[in-house]
């Protein structure tokens, strides 16, 4: 599409499904997902006349849908804090569709490299992009994707041995005595 | 590594998109924040219609007028009429008179009235404007605007022609002379 002339209604119904997923699986809660993308989708509206001309809208919306689960999560984690009680976890019960082992493995990498990878193949982004959106060098997104992929592979088992995924894998290759 | 890569490409369809609002609850939200960033000068005239409900009726040369609802009557606001002045360059705005239509049970603010479901905005006229006082205007009706043209600071030409009803959002091309 060319910068500068697409058409929002257009652009909300092409980008939107991406970016909730997105967040579901960054962040585990679907509400915050919804809100956060509703959130940044009414913010880009509100200055669309200079969002639509950037280089990456997508990129501009992903980048405040961010910062607005970010900045959510933190809100709960204080009011809980001021209730006295323990931060909910994030619900990381994978919706029934979806493939419960990788759910649980990407859902246990550190934040940045669940962001990174999230970005990479959830949303579809070019390494590029996704240096962009976390505000992060191109160079550095690749090195969270490597690190990430790596924790990854070693979170699941390897093919062809059913049933041992619910059991802790070793990290490093066991050796023989 | 692949098969990893293939997994969460994968999630791209099985994990189950959180259901969203619509363009138009979105496009009302930004346009909310945009008023409310602007100190709500964006609203030029409104005028108590009928049993209550206020409405404003925006006039622009060889179009039907529109009526835009800014509260729904059932709120019980008091019947009052608030007048400012209209920032420069916007349109002529004159008092509105009461109409046939109801407005929706949920109309807060500035549901412009269309045709068709999706909200129709009336494109100004902002010849002879200058080109930051032109796009001000037309962003602050919701459409974005492309400049193109000369070394000039006033647009000499506008597309789609002011007067049409184009849907919020869409682009508006501005030409400078």
């Amino acid at each position: 599409v060319e910068p500068g002339c697409i058409d929002f209604t257009t652009w909300y119904a092409e980008e939107r499904d991406g970016l909730v997923r997105s967040l579901l699986v960054i962040g585990g809660d679907a509400e915050v997902a919804r809100d956060a993308v509703a959130e940044a989708f009414s913010r880009a509206y509100e200055r669309w006349g200079r969002v639509s001309a950037m280089r990456s809208p997508t990129g501009w919306v992903y980048r405040v849908a961010l910062h607005e689960i970010r900045r959510r999560e933190r809100r709960r984690r204080i009011e809980a804090r001021l209730l006295r009680r323990r931060a909910e976890p994030p619900p990381t019960i994978p919706p029934p569709e979806v493939d419960p082992e990788l759910w649980a493995a990407v859902a246990g990498l550190p934040r940045r490299e669940r962001e990174v990878v999230v970005l990479r193949y959830v949303a579809d982004l070019r390494e590029r992009e996704v240096g962009e959106v976390l505000g992060i060098s191109e160079g550095a997104a690749s090195a969270a994707l490597v690190a990430a992929r790596r924790r990854l592979a070693q979170a699941l088992e390897p093919s062809g041995t059913p049933g041992s995924a619910r059991q802790p894998r070793p990290t490093t290759e066991a050796t023989a005595p | 590594m692949n098969d990893i890569e293939d997994r969460l490409r994968r999630l791209q369809t099985t994990v189950p998109a959180p259901p969203l609002p619509g363009a138009t609850a979105v496009m009302r939200r930004g346009r909310q924040r945009r008023h409310r960033r602007r100190g709500g000068a964006a609203l030029a005239a409104v005028a108590v219609v009928g049993t209550g409900g206020l409405a404003i009726r925006v006039a622009t040369a060889g179009e039907p007028d529109r009526v835009v609802t800014v509260l729904d009557p059932s709120d019980g606001a008091p019947p009052s009429t608030r007048t400012a002045p209209p920032p420069p360059g916007q349109p002529s705005t004159t008092v509105g008179t009461p109409t046939t239509s109801a407005p929706p049970a949920d109309a807060s603010t500035s549901i412009i009235t269309g045709p068709a479901e999706e909200p129709t905005v009336v494109v100004p006229d902002v010849i002879g404007l200058g080109v930051d006082q032109a796009k001000r205007v037309m962003e602050d009706v919701g459409f974005a605007v492309m400049v193109r043209g000369g070394s000039g600071s006033a647009v000499v030409a506008q597309s789609p022609a002011a007067g049409s009803s184009m849907p919020a959002g869409s682009s508006i091309s501005l030409e400078t002379g």
